[in-house]
C-alpha cells in the first residue's frame, strides 16, 4: 500500500521534472551535495557516533553496500532505490528526513535526486578538495568588453543568461572606489584632478601602482589581517587586561608594504621560530598564533586552558589556510565534512607543542604565563622594550581528547594534515612542515581560500560566499572556474599580491557602475552585472572624516592610541579596583590616528568601532557584517570625532578664500564626496547653511557651544556664525549614505 | 512627538507610494514591522510557532554565582557534619576549581542563616531575603538548576549564550532575531549594570549581550545610568529639537536622491534609521525621567531606586522598559562571588537586590504585566557546601559549584509559588528533576512562543542554536 503510493507520486514527480531533465545533467558537487549534506549527513555521515540505521550516505561505496535496511539505491533505478521511496514517502514513519529533525526536503530537492538516481547516482570528490583547474579563460562574444582575464569568465556567464554588464563607472566613481578598497582612504582633490588630466594609456594603471606602493595600503590590508588573526591590545576573557602584541602588528604592516610574497607570510607567522637561523622579526611573526585570549581567571585549571588556545590556534589556522570549519570536529567526527576526530587532533598536535603554561598570568601579564616571548627593539625611546609573545616548541605527546575534555585523553595521534588532503609525505612533522604543505602546489585550498578572501576585498563578497567554509556545507564559488584561475595565477606569480590585485581591481568586472539593476533578479550580486557597492567599515567612516578634514595623523606603526571616548565605557563593566582598566583619552594628534591604530579592547569594544559593526577580536574573523541601525546615526550625528572633523573641514573650507555660499558649499561636498554636488543637491545644502547662519547669527552662544567641541583649536580668523553653520553643513555631508558607502 | 510622528508618517507614505508593495517587501525597515509580530521564516513557517504564554523577559543576573545553601537552599546535615571532608561523605563528582583543587579535605560548613518557611508553597528562605520571602508564592524556585563549567567566563558565558566559548549570540539576540521588536522607539534588548562594593567583584565581558555571528542589530544595547543613557544619544551642541529636524530632514532629502539615483535598498533603511536615531533621542529621555514615578513607587523598590546605577534603580529602569515592549532586558548585578569572608559579603549583596527583586515582581503584578513577563534571578553557577577559607561560622567562604544552585523564575505562565527539584544534603548534586541551562533556554523560549529546535541561524555552514543540540521544555514548571 505504501510502496504504492510512493510510486504514483514517483511518476509525478517525474512528470513534472521532465522539462527539467532535458536541462543539462545533474552534477554531484553543484545539485546533490548541498541536498545530501543539508538533509542526511547529519545521521547518515561519517560520524560514527550519530550514525542511524548503520547507513552512511556520503560515500558511495557505503551508500550502495547499504545499512540495516539494504542499499541506498539502485543506480540507474529509482524506482527500486530506498533513497528514492523515502525521501518521497508522506508516511511519517517511512519519511526522510524524519520529520521530527525539521529539516524538510522542497520539491526541487526530491526531484533532484529522482534524476540523479536515474543518471546512475555518480559521486565526485567535493570541489575544493580538488586539485585546481587551469583552465584558459573562455572566449567570449564581446570582445572588446574584457581588460583582464578575470572579465571572460564573468562576460561568458553574464552572456549564457542574456544579460549585459553595467556600463563603466565615471573615472571619479572609479576613483573614489579604488582608493578606498586599496587604501582605505578616499582620494584628494589632487589625486582626482591628476586621473582626470590624465588622457594618456595607461590612467587607470598608474593609479593602482600608485596606491599599491603607499604605506596607506599596507595599512589597509593589514587592517583586514587584523581581523583575520584576530589582534587585541588586550588578553580577553573575563578581566581582560592589557598585552602588548602591536609589534607584530607592525611585522603585518611591514610585510604589506614589501608586497612580501604571501607564501613566506603565511609561513613566516604559523612557524618563523622553527626557519633556520630566524631573525628577531620572524619571530614576532610568529605572534600570529599568540593573538587569541589569555584568562587570569583564579581558579581555572592550566591544563585545560592550554588545550583551550591550542584549539584557538589549531581552528584559527584551519579557517585562515584552509576554509575548513575545524572546530565542529573537536568533540565528535564532522558531521558534513570527511574530517574525524583523528584528523583534527592530528592537526593540532602541530599547535598543541608550544611552549607555553596555561597559567594565569598576573594582571600586567608581563610574567610567566606570557612566555615565550621576544624583546621588540622599539624606536622610540622607551624604557622597558616591550616583550612581545612569540612561538617556541616543548616537545608534547598528543591525544584524541573525548568529548573535547582535556582531562579525557584517548588514543595517541602524530602531527599530519586531514587524510581527505594530498598526503603530507616528506615534510617535517612541525608547525614548518606544516606551513611547506599548506603553501605548496598540491594543498588546493590555501590558494583559493586566499584569493577568495582578496576578491571578497573588492567586491564585498567573496565568489565562495562562505569565506570561512570551503567545506560540504559552505556555499559553492558562484565563477569557479574563475575562482580555480585566479587561485592558479596567484600561485604562478611567485604568490605575488599586487599582481593579484591588479588582476582584478584593471579589470571591467570591477570597472562596473554600481547602480542595482532592478530589472534582474539578482540583488546579491551573484552573477557581477554591476560594479559593487557596500557600507564602508567601521575604521574607513571615521579615518575618511578625519582625512577630508585634514585632522589625519598619518604616523605609521607604534603602540595604540585612545581616541575620544565617552566616559565609562571601560570603567562600568564593574571590574575590581585591583584589576581595572581606566581608558585614559589621548591627546594631541595621537587623537587623529587612523582607526587601525585604536586601542582594540575585546570586553569593552570601543564604540566607534563596534556599532559600524568591527568584531572583538575574541574569534577569527573573515567577514565582518554591514549592519544599519539607529546607534550608528548617533554616532556620527554626536561623536566628538565627527563633529570636531566638521569643523575643521568647514575651516579648511573658509581658508580657501571663498565668500560665497555656494561656492564652499561645493566645496565641501566635492572634498567629502570626491563628486560635484547635483543642482538639488546644492540647493538643498544651501539652504539649511543660510538657515543655520540666521540661527547662528541670533545666537552667538549657540556657536559657541559647537565650536567648543574636540579638543583642536578653533581658528580664530573666521566669523563664528559662518564657521558654525558651515559646519553643520559639513557634519550633514558626513552623514550621507553615500558619504558611508563605497559604490 | 506628534510633529515628528506626522513627518515619518508622511516620508513612509511618500515612499510607499514611489515603492510600491514590492519594493516595501524588500525593505529591512524594522519600524514597519514593528507592530507585527510575525517573522521572517525560519525553518519554513514564522514565528511565534505556538501561541506565546510571554512577550518579554527580564533577567536579574547575579554575577558570582550567589550561594543556594546560605539563601534558598537549606541543608540541616551540614550542622551535624560540620568540619567533615565532604569527599568521606560522598562521591566526588565532576570538577573542582583550581582553587580547592589542591586542598587536602574539604570540610563541610554549615550556614550561618536561619531559615524559616514562607508563604502558602511553604518555601524555606533565608533571613537574608526578607522581602522575597514574603512572596514565595509569586514564584517558581528552582533548586535543580545545573551547569558544566566551574569558572565565571565560561560559565557566565554558558548561562548567557549556550556555550561556554566566546562566539555565540546572547540569549535576548536570539529572541531579537527570533521575534523581532514591539516597540518603534527602544532596542529590543537593553542591558543594565549594577554593582555592590568593590570586593569580590568578577568583571562583566560586553560579548555577555554580543549578538555572536547573528547581525550586529541585535546586540544588546547598555543602557548606562545618568543623563545619557545611551552612547551619543544627546547631541553635545545641545541643538533644540527643531534645529536637529531641520538638519535631519535635509539629509533625508540628500538621501532621497542618493536612493533614486542608486537603486540600493540601504539607502532606504538608512533613511528610516534616522528617523529611528532621532525619535530615540525623545523616547529614551522620556524612559530615564522618573519624575512620574509616585512615592508609593519608593516605597515599594526602596530609597536606592532614586540613585542611578543601583540595582533598585535599574529594576525600577525594568520595569519602565517592560511597558514600552521591550522585549528582553538583562540586568547585572557584580560581586556574589564569595570564595572569602561570605557573611561579610553576602548580606550586603542581599540588602541590594532583595527588596527591588520582589518590588519588580509586584509592581508588574499590579500592572497586569507579570502575566506575559518572564523574570527570572539567578547566577552562573552554585557554591560548595565544604569551605574554601574559614572553618568558622563566622567566617567561611565557598567555592564556585556547578553540580546544582537555584534559579527563581516568575510570571510568563511558570507555576507561581512551586518549588521545582531536590538536592542531596550535602547540595551537592541534583537528586530529582534536574534542570539544565540548554533545559531552561528551552523552557523559557517555549514560553515565549518558540520551538528550541527551530530557532536556528546558518554560521560556518552548521545550524545553530541557542540549545546546541540539548534542552528538553520541562512542562512541570509551567502552568
Amino acid at each position: 500500500m505504501v510502496k504504492r503510493r510512493f510510486l504514483s507520486l514517483l511518476t509525478i514527480a517525474m512528470a513534472l521534472s521532465s522539462r527539467a531533465v532535458a536541462e543539462e545533467a545533474v552534477d554531484f558537487n553543484r545539485d546533490i551535495q548541498p541536498i545530501l549534506s543539508n538533509h542526511c549527513y547529519a545521521c547518515h555521515g561519517q560520524d560514527a557516533e550519530a550514525r542511524q540505521g548503520g547507513l552512511r550516505l556520503d560515500r558511495r561505496e557505503d551508500a550502495l553496500a547499504g545499512g540495516d535496511n539494504g542499499p541506498a539505491f539502485v543506480p540507474g533505478d529509482p524506482d527500486s532505490s530506498a533513497l528514492v521511496a523515502r525521501t518521497l514517502s508522506t508516511n511519517p514513519d517511512e519519511q526522510m528526513p524524519p520529520p521530527k529533525v525539521k529539516k524538510t526536503m522542497t520539491e526541487a530537492d526530491k526531484q533532484l535526486l529522482v534524476r540523479w538516481v536515474k543518471e546512475g547516482a555518480e559521486y565526485a570528490k567535493h570541489w575544493s578538495f580538488e586539485p585546481i583547474k587551469n583552465a584558459a579563460p573562455p572566449s567570449v562574444f564581446s570582445k572588446d568588453w574584457p581588460r583582464t582575464p578575470v572579465d571572460h569568465f564573468v562576460l561568458a556567464r553574464l552572456e549564457k543568461s542574456g544579460v549585459a554588464p553595467a556600463a563603466d563607472a565615471d573615472r571619479t566613481a572609479y576613483l573614489r572606489r579604488v582608493t578606498f578598497d586599496l587604501t582605505g582612504l578616499p582620494p584628494t582633490v589632487e589625486d582626482l584632478q591628476r586621473f582626470l588630466e590624465d588622457s594618456s594609456s595607461g590612467a587607470y594603471e598608474r593609479v593602482v601602482d600608485r596606491l599599491l606602493s603607499s604605506t596607506d595600503y599596507a595599512e589597509r590590508m593589514a587592517t583586514i589581517w587584523l581581523d583575520n588573526a584576530r589582534y587585541a591590545d588586550s588578553n580577553g576573557y573575563q578581566f581582560d587586561n592589557a598585552r602588548t602584541m602591536w609589534p607584530w602588528r607592525e611585522w603585518v604592516i611591514e610585510a604589506f608594504r614589501k608586497n612580501m610574497p604571501y607564501d613566506q607570510f603565511a609561513t613566516e607567522q604559523l612557524a618563523g621560530d622553527l626557519l633556520e637561523k630566524p631573525t628577531k622579526d620572524q619571530l614576532i611573526a610568529t605572534g600570529f598564533n599568540r593573538n587569541h585570549g589569555y584568562s587570569i581567571e583564579g581558579g581555572i585549571i592550566d591544563e585545560e586552558y592550554r588545550v583551550t588556545y591550542a584549539n584557538d590556534k589549531t581552528t584559527t589556522a584551519g579557517t585562515l589556510f584552509l576554509g575548513l570549519t575545524f572546530d565542529c570536529t573537536r568533540c565528535h567526527d564532522h558531521k558534513y565534512d570527511p574530517l574525524s576526530m583523528e584528523d583534527y587532533y592530528s592537526f593540532y598536535a602541530f599547535f598543541n607543542t608550544s611552549a607555553e603554561t596555561g597559567a594565569p598570568g598576573d594582571k600586567g601579564f608581563k610574567k610567566k604565563a606570557a612566555e615565550p616571548v621576544v624583546e621588540f627593539d622599539a624606536n622610540e625611546q622607551e624604557k622597558n622594550a616591550p616583550l612581545v609573545m612569540i612561538m617556541a616548541e616543548k616537545p608534547r605527546e598528543t591525544f584524541i581528547l573525548k568529548q573535547g575534555q582535556f582531562d579525557q585523553p584517548g588514543e595517541k595521534v602524530e602531527p599530519r594534515t586531514p587524510d581527505v588532503l594530498p598526503a603530507f609525505e616528506g615534510y617535517s612533522t612541525n608547525r614548518l612542515g606544516l606551513a611547506q604543505w599548506l603553501t605548496s602546489s598540491q594543498n588546493p585550498l590555501f590558494a583559493r581560500v586566499t584569493v577568495n578572501r582578496v576578491w571578497q576585498q573588492f567586491f564585498g563578497a567573496g565568489l565562495v560566499r562562505t569565506p570561512d567554509n570551503f567545506g560540504l556545507q559552505g556555499e559553492r564559488p558562484t565563477h569557479p572556474e574563475l575562482l580555480d584561475w585566479l587561485a592558479a595565477d596567484f600561485r604562478e606569480s611567485g604568490w605575488d599580491m599586487h599582481h593579484l590585485i591588479r588582476q582584478i581591481v584593471l579589470s571591467a568586472t570591477y570597472r562596473q557602475e554600481s547602480r542595482h539593476r532592478t530589472e534582474l533578479d539578482d540583488p546579491d550580486n551573484r552573477l557581477l552585472a554591476r560594479g559593487p557597492s557596500f557600507r564602508l567599515p567601521a575604521e574607513m567612516i571615521r579615518d575618511q572624516a578625519l582625512a577630508v578634514s585634514g585632522l589625519l595623523n598619518r604616523k605609521v606603526g607604534g603602540p595604540s592610541v585612545k581616541p575620544y571616548q565617552p566616559d565609562g565605557v571601560w570603567e562600568d563593566l564593574n571590574a575590581p579596583k585591583s584589576h581595572a582598566e581606566i581608558y585614559t583619552v589621548g591627546s594631541g594628534s595621537d587623537l587623529y590616528r587612523k582607526s587601525m591604530y585604536t586601542y582594540w579592547r575585546r570586553a569593552a569594544m570601543h564604540p566607534g568601532m563596534a556599532v559600524f559593526d568591527a568584531p572583538n577580536r575574541d574569534v577569527c574573523v573573515v567577514e565582518r557584517p554591514t549592519t544599519n541601525t539607529p546607534l550608528q546615526a548617533l554616532a556620527t550625528m554626536h561623536d566628538t570625532t565627527y563633529i570636531e572633523a566638521a569643523r575643521k573641514l568647514a575651516e579648511k573650507i573658509l581658508r580657501q578664500g571663498s565668500e560665497e555660499i555656494s561656492d564652499q558649499v561645493a566645496t565641501a561636498f566635492q572634498l567629502v564626496l570626491t563628486r560635484s554636488a547635483t543642482d538639488k543637491e546644492m540647493r538643498i545644502l544651501n539652504e539649511v547653511y543660510r538657515d543655520r547662519l540666521a540661527r547662528y547669527r541670533e545666537d552667538s552662544a549657540a556657536a559657541d557651544k559647537l565650536l567648543a567641541i574636540g579638543e583642536s583649536e578653533v581658528d580664530p580668523t573666521f566669523d563664528r556664525s559662518e564657521l558654525a553653520a558651515l559646519a553643520d553643513v559639513c557634519l550633514a555631508i558626513l552623514n550621507l549614505s553615500e558619504t558611508v558607502t563605497r559604490k | 512627538m506628534d510633529e515628528i510622528e506626522s513627518t515619518i508618517r508622511k516620508i513612509s507614505r511618500r515612499r510607499m507610494l514611489q515603492l510600491g508593495a514590492a519594493g516595501l517587501g524588500g525593505m529591512a525597515f524594522s519600524s514597519l514591522r514593528a507592530s507585527q509580530n510575525s517573522r521572517p521564516l525560519i525553518g519554513g513557517t514564522p514565528l511565534p510557532d505556538h501561541p506565546a504564554k510571554a512577550k518579554r523577559v527580564i533577567y536579574l543576573f547575579q554575577s558570582g554565582g550567589p550561594s543556594q545553601v546560605d539563601l534558598f537552599d537549606p541543608k540541616p546535615a551540614l550542622a551535624k557534619y560540620h568540619g567533615k571532608d565532604i569527599f568521606q561523605l560522598i562521591e566526588q563528582k565532576g570538577r573542582l576549581t583550581g582553587f580547592t583543587n589542591g586542598h587536602k579535605i574539604h570540610p563541610v560548613i554549615e550556614s550561618k542563616y536561619q531559615f524559616s518557611q514562607h508563604g502558602e508553597n511553604g518555601a524555606w528562605m533565608s533571613e537574608l531575603l526578607p522581602h522575597m520571602s514574603k512572596i514565595t508564592d509569586e514564584f517558581c524556585t528552582i533548586r535543580s538548576t545545573s551547569t558544566t563549567p566551574v569558572n565565571h567566563d565560561p560559565a557566565l558565558t554558558f548561562m548567557q549564550t549556550g556555550h561556554n566559548l566566546p562566539g555565540r549570540p546572547s540569549f535576548g539576540s536570539w529572541l531579537s532575531y527570533g521575534l523581532g521588536s514591539m516597540n518603534r522607539n527602544l532596542p529590543e534588548f537593553v542591558v543594565l549594570l549594577s554593582r555592590g562594593d568593590l570586593g569580590n567583584m568578577q568583571p562583566l565581558n560586553n560579548r555577555l549581550w554580543g549578538n555572536g555571528f547573528l547581525s550586529g542589530k541585535h546586540a544588546g544595547v547598555r543602557f548606562r545610568s545618568g543623563a545619557e543613557p545611551v552612547l551619543f544619544l544627546n547631541d553635545p551642541a545641545e541643538k533644540p529639537i527643531t534645529d536637529r529636524r531641520r538638519i535631519l530632514d535635509a539629509i533625508n532629502q540628500l538621501n532621497e536622491e542618493e536612493l533614486a539615483r542608486s537603486g540600493d535598498p540601504a539607502v532606504e533603511t538608512r533613511i528610516a534609521q534616522y528617523e529611528m536615531a532621532f525619535r530615540m533621542q525623545s523616547s529614551v529621555s522620556d524612559l530615564a525621567d522618573l519624575s512620574d514615578e509616585p512615592e508609593s513607587i519608593y516605597k515599594l523598590y526602596g530609597e536606592d531606586a532614586r540613585r542611578p546605577g543601583t540595582f533598585a534603580y535599574n529594576c525600577l529602569m525594568a520595569r519602565r522598559l517592560a511597558e514600552r515592549g521591550v522585549r528582553f532586558t538583562q540586568l547585572y548585578h557584580s560581586g556574589w562571588d564569595h570564595h572569602f569572608n561570605l557573611p561579610d559579603h553576602l548580606p550586603k549583596r542581599c540588602r541590594e537586590t532583595d527588596q527591588a527583586s520582589a518590588a519588580l515582581i509586584l509592581d508588574l503584578k499590579q500592572r497586569g504585566l507579570l502575566d506575559d513577563t518572564i523574570v527570572i534571578w539567578g547566577g552562573e553557577f552554585g557554591r560548595t557546601t565544604f569551605s574554601q577559607d574559614g572553618k568558622v561560622k563566622e567566617s567561611y567562604g565557598r567555592d564556585h559549584h556547578a553540580n546544582c544552585f537555584t534559579t527563581l523564575v516568575a510570571g510568563g505562565g511558570f507555576k507561581p509559588g512551586l518549588i521545582h527539584g531536590e538536592t542531596d544534603d550535602f547540595c551537592y548534586s541534583v537528586i530529582k528533576d534536574e534542570v539544565s541551562v540548554h533545559d531552561l533556554h528551552a523552557t523559557l523560549m517555549h514560553q515565549l512562543g518558540i520551538d528550541h529546535e527551530r530557532l536556528t541561524f546558518r554560521s560556518q555552514g552548521r545550524d545553530y542554536r541557542l540549545t546546541d543540540v540539548h534542552g528538553k521544555v520541562i512542562k512541570d514548571l509551567l502552568i
